[in-house]
C-alpha cells in the first residue's frame, strides 16, 4: 500500500529499485538505490520507506520529519509519519503530523484520516492515565512518608513528656 | 505486681516469636505480591524493606505508648487481631492497590515513574499497616512480662526480642523454602492471619473482653473465604494455558494468534508489553520482530554444514533459542549443548506447553545460577546469555568482566558469544555498559545489532575469530533467506555499532552500576518521548 503510494507521487528510477529491494529483502541495496534519489525529498520518502520495511521505526520517524521540513505537504510523508510516531507512542509528535497532514493535505483520505485521530485518541487517553497513576504514587508516597515521620516523632515526643512527669 | 504463672509467660513468649516470624515472612514474601506490576528489582526490594523498617519503628513506639495502659493483654489481643486481619486481606488488595497505579497495556518506555513511585506507593498501602501492628506486639509482650513476673525492663525486653528475633530467623526459612513454593502467597497470608488469630484469641480468653475483638475476627473469617490474589490480566486476545508459583518467580504461560502463527509466551512477573521464551508449532525462525532470530545468525556465518554446533544458553527460559535454532542449521549440523534455567517451575512448564525436549546431548540444568555452571561446563562452538529477564533486571554476576572474561574461557577456537539485552536503541546505557564490559572480558570487539521491529539489542563477539562487518557479502550471503534478511535489515546504517576493548564503563564484580543504568535506561526512554508532546 505504501509501496504503491510512493511510486505514485515519485516516478524516479531509484526510487522504483528502493522499493523493489525492500520487497525482495535486500535493504542494503535498497538503501544504496535512495542515496542515488534526484533530490533531497525523494531521498527523505525513499529512506523513510527502507527504514520502516527494516524495522528500523525511529530511523523512520527521523528520516519522514527531515523530508517534511523540506516539503510540508508531502502526501506519503505526513501519514507515515503520524503512524510511525504512533507507533513509537510519541504522542505530541503525532499530534503534530496529523494536524499537518489534515491542515495541508486537504485531499486525504479520510477513512485513513478517522482511524489515526482515533488511535490517537485512544494514546492520549493512555498517557492521561499513566499520568494520574504517577500523581496519585506520588502524593500517596508524600502523604505515608509524612504520616510515617509526624507519627513517629509524636510518639516519641509523647514518650518523653510522661517521663518528665514521671 | 502479680505473678504470672511460667504458662502465662510462655503464651506470650509464643505471641513475641509468632509476630517476629509473621514479620519476616511478609518481608520476603512482599516483593512477590508486588513483582507482577512492578518486578523485583533492587529498588522494589529497598521500597519494600524501608517501607517495613519505618513502620514497625512507629510500631514499636505505638506500643509503648499502649504499654502505659492498664488493659495490657487487651491491647495486645487487639492488636494481634487487626494484625490478622490485615494480612488475611493483603492478597485481595494487592490488584486494586497496583492497578491503581500501574494502566493496564503500559509499556516499558513508559514506565520509569510508575516504577520507582508505584512500587513504593504500593508498599505503603499494603504493608504498612500490618507491620505498624506487628511493630506494637514487642514493647506490648515486653511489659506484660515485667508486670506480671516482677522481673526488671531489660530482662522482660531482651527475652522478648530474643524469642522475636528467633522468630525472624525460622520466618525467613520458611517463606523461601517452604511457604511461598508449597503454599503459594494467598495461602501464605491467610496462614499467618490465622496464626496470628488464634494468638489473638488465646490472649482473649486471657483478657476476658470481647469488642472489637469479634469484628475483627469476623473480618479474619471472611478473609478465609473471599481474600485472593490475583495477578494482571493476560491482555486481550490472549488464553491463559497455565500459571504458577515458582521459588524465584510467578510464571504463565499464554497463547494468542499472531497473523497465521498460533504462538506461545512464557511470561515471569509481567505487568509490561514484555515475556521470557515464544513459542510456534514449527521449529525455525519466529516472525519478524523476535530477537531469537539473531541469535541464529553466529551459525549462519560460521557456515559450518555437517557435525556438530554445540550451544550453551545460559538463561534457558523455554527453549526459544533450541527451537530456532533446530529449524535453522543445515540439516546435517546436529545441535547440541547445555541449557541452564534457574527456575525449575520454568522448565516443567515449558515441556508441558512449548515443546522443551532433551536428550543425551541436548540437556538442561534447572535450579542452578548461570555462573555457577559456567564454570563447570565444558567448551562449545556458541555461548548465549539470554538471563536478562524481564528487560529490568540484570543480574549483577551475568553482566560483569569476570563474568564475560570466564565465558570466553569455555569457547571452542573461533567460538560465538552473543547476548540478547532489552534496550532503546544503541547509545542506550544499559547496551553501551554491557558491550563495552563485554568488550573488556572478552579482549575483542563486539557487535550490537539493533533487532527490526522491536526494543532488543544483540550483542555479539567472537574473541578467537573473524566477526564479518555488517553489509559485507560474508555477513549477507546466509541461508536461510529470512535470515540473510535480517543480516540485511540489521546492515543499514543506524542498526549497528562496534564497541572496542577499551571502551567505558566497565561493570566488574568488584562494582557493576548496572541497576542504576537500567533505571536511566528507562527514564532516558521515558523522557525521549515525553520531550516531543
Amino acid at each position: 500500500m505504501i509501496g504503491v503510494l510512493l511510486i505514485a507521487v515519485s516516478s524516479v528510477q531509484a526510487l522504483q529499485r528502493a522499493v523493489g529491494d525492500c520487497r525482495e529483502g535486500r535493504f542494503v541495496e535498497a538503501w544504496a538505490a535512495a542515496q542515488g534519489a534526484a533530490s533531497p525529498i525523494e531521498r527523505s520518502c525513499a529512506e523513510t520507506y527502507v527504514r520502516y520495511h527494516a524495522g528500523d521505526l525511529e530511523g523512520a520517524l527521523q528520516a519522514a520529519e527531515t523530508g517534511l521540513t523540506l516539503n510540508p505537504r508531502d502526501e506519503y510523508l505526513n501519514p507515515t509519519a503520524t503512524e510511525l510516531a504512533l507507533t513509537l507512542r510519541v504522542v505530541g509528535s503525532a499530534a503534530r503530523h496529523l494536524e499537518n497532514w489534515q491542515r495541508e493535505c486537504p485531499q486525504t483520505d479520510e477513512a485513513r484520516c478517522t482511524r489515526l485521530r482515533q488511535e490517537l485518541q485512544g494514546q492520549r487517553e493512555a498517557e492521561s492515565a499513566l499520568l494520574a497513576a504517577e500523581s496519585r504514587a506520588k502524593w500517596g508516597v508524600l502523604a505515608g512518608a509524612l504520616l510515617g515521620v509526624l507519627g513517629f516523632f509524636g510518639l516519641l515526643g509523647s514518650h518523653r513528656s510522661t517521663s518528665g512527669r514521671g | 505486681m502479680d505473678a504470672a504463672g511460667p504458662s502465662r509467660a510462655a503464651w506470650i513468649l509464643i505471641v513475641a516469636l509468632s509476630s517476629g516470624a509473621v514479620s519476616l515472612i511478609l518481608e520476603l514474601s512482599a516483593v512477590r505480591l508486588l513483582a507482577p506490576w512492578f518486578g523485583a528489582t533492587s529498588a522494589v526490594w529497598t521500597h519494600v524493606i524501608g517501607v517495613i523498617l519505618l513502620a514497625l519503628s512507629c510500631g514499636y513506639l505505638l506500643g509503648a505508648r499502649l504499654s502505659r495502659g492498664p488493659r495490657l493483654l487487651r491491647s495486645l489481643g487487639i492488636v494481634l487481631w487487626l494484625a490478622a486481619a490485615s494480612v488475611a486481606w493483603l492478597p485481595a488488595l494487592a490488584r486494586p492497590a497496583a492497578g491503581a497505579l500501574v494502566p493496564e497495556g503500559l509499556a516499558l518506555d513508559q514506565a520509569a515513574g510508575v516504577l520507582r513511585w508505584g512500587s513504593l506507593a504500593a508498599a505503603l498501602m499494603l504493608f504498612a499497616p500490618p507491620s505498624l501492628l506487628l511493630g506494637c506486639v514487642a514493647p506490648l509482650a515486653s511489659e506484660v512480662l515485667q508486670r506480671r513476673s516482677g522481673c526488671t525492663a531489660g530482662e522482660a525486653g531482651g527475652r522478648v526480642l530474643g524469642v522475636s528475633t528467633l522468630g525472624s530467623l525460622l520466618g525467613s526459612f520458611a517463606t523461601t523454602y517452604w511457604l511461598v513454593p508449597e503454599l503459594g502467597l494467598t495461602r501464605t497470608y491467610l496462614a499467618c492471619a490465622c496464626a496470628l488469630g488464634v494468638l489473638a484469641l488465646t490472649v482473649g480468653l486471657l483478657a476476658r473482653r470481647w469488642g472489637i475483638e469479634s469484628a475483627a475476627g469476623l473480618i479474619v473469617a471472611a478473609a478465609l473465604l473471599g481474600s485472593r490474589w490475583e495477578r494482571p490480566s493476560p491482555g486481550a486476545g490472549c488464553a491463559l494455558l497455565e500459571q504458577r508459583e515458582s521459588p524465584y518467580q510467578s510464571v504463565r504461560v499464554v497463547e494468542r494468534q499472531d497473523g497465521e502463527v498460533r504462538l506461545r509466551f512464557l511470561q515471569v512477573n509481567e505487568a509490561f508489553d514484555s515475556f521470557q521464551s515464544v513459542w510456534q508449532p514449527e521449529p525455525g525462525l519466529l516472525p519478524e520482530g523476535y530477537y531469537y532470530n539473531a541469535l541464529a545468525l553466529p551459525a549462519a556465518w560460521d557456515a559450518r554444514t555437517q557435525g556438530r554446533w554445540n550451544l550453551l544458553v545460559l538463561g534457558l527460559g523455554a527453549g526459544s533459542v533450541w527451537r530456532v535454532l533446530q529449524g535453522t542449521l543445515p540439516p546435517e549440523l546436529r545441535l547440541e549443548g547445555l541449557g541452564v534455567e534457574i527456575d525449575p517451575v520454568v522448565v516443567d512448564c515449558a515441556r508441558t506447553w512449548m515443546g522443551l525436549t532433551e536428550s543425551p546431548d541436548r540437556r538442561v540444568v534447572s535450579g542452578l545460577d548461570a555462573r555457577a555452571v559456567l564454570s563447570m561446563a565444558g567448551r562449545f562452538d556458541q555461548i548465549v546469555i539470554d538471563a536478562y529477564a524481564n528487560q529490568i533486571e540484570i543480574p549483577a554476576q551475568l553482566s560483569s568482566r569476570e563474568f564475560f572474561a570466564e565465558a570466553g574461557e569455555h569457547l571452542e577456537p573461533g567460538g560465538w558469544i552473543s547476548a540478547n539485552v532489552g534496550a532503546f536503541g544503541l547509545q542506550d546505557p544499559v547496551v553501551e555498559a554491557l558491550a563495552a564490559t563485554a568488550a573488556a572480558g572478552l579482549h575483542s570487539r563486539v557487535l550490537a545489532l539493533r533487532v527490526p521491529f522491536s526494543r532488543n539489542v544483540v550483542l555479539i563477539a567472537r574473541p578467537s575469530g573473524v566477526l564479518p562487518e555488517p553489509g559485507s557479502a560474508e555477513f549477507l550471503a546466509i541461508t536461510p533467506a529470512r535470515l540473510a534478511r535480517l543480516g540485511s535489515q540489521a546492515s543499514l546504517p543506524g542498526m549497528w555499532r562496534w564497541f572496542e576493548p577499551r571502551m567505558e564503563p566497565v561493570a566488574t564484580d568488584d562494582r557493576n552500576p548496572i541497576e542504576r543504568l537500567q533505571q536511566a535506561s528507562i527514564e532516558l526512554a521515558e523522557r525521549r518521548t515525553r520531550e516531543t508532546r
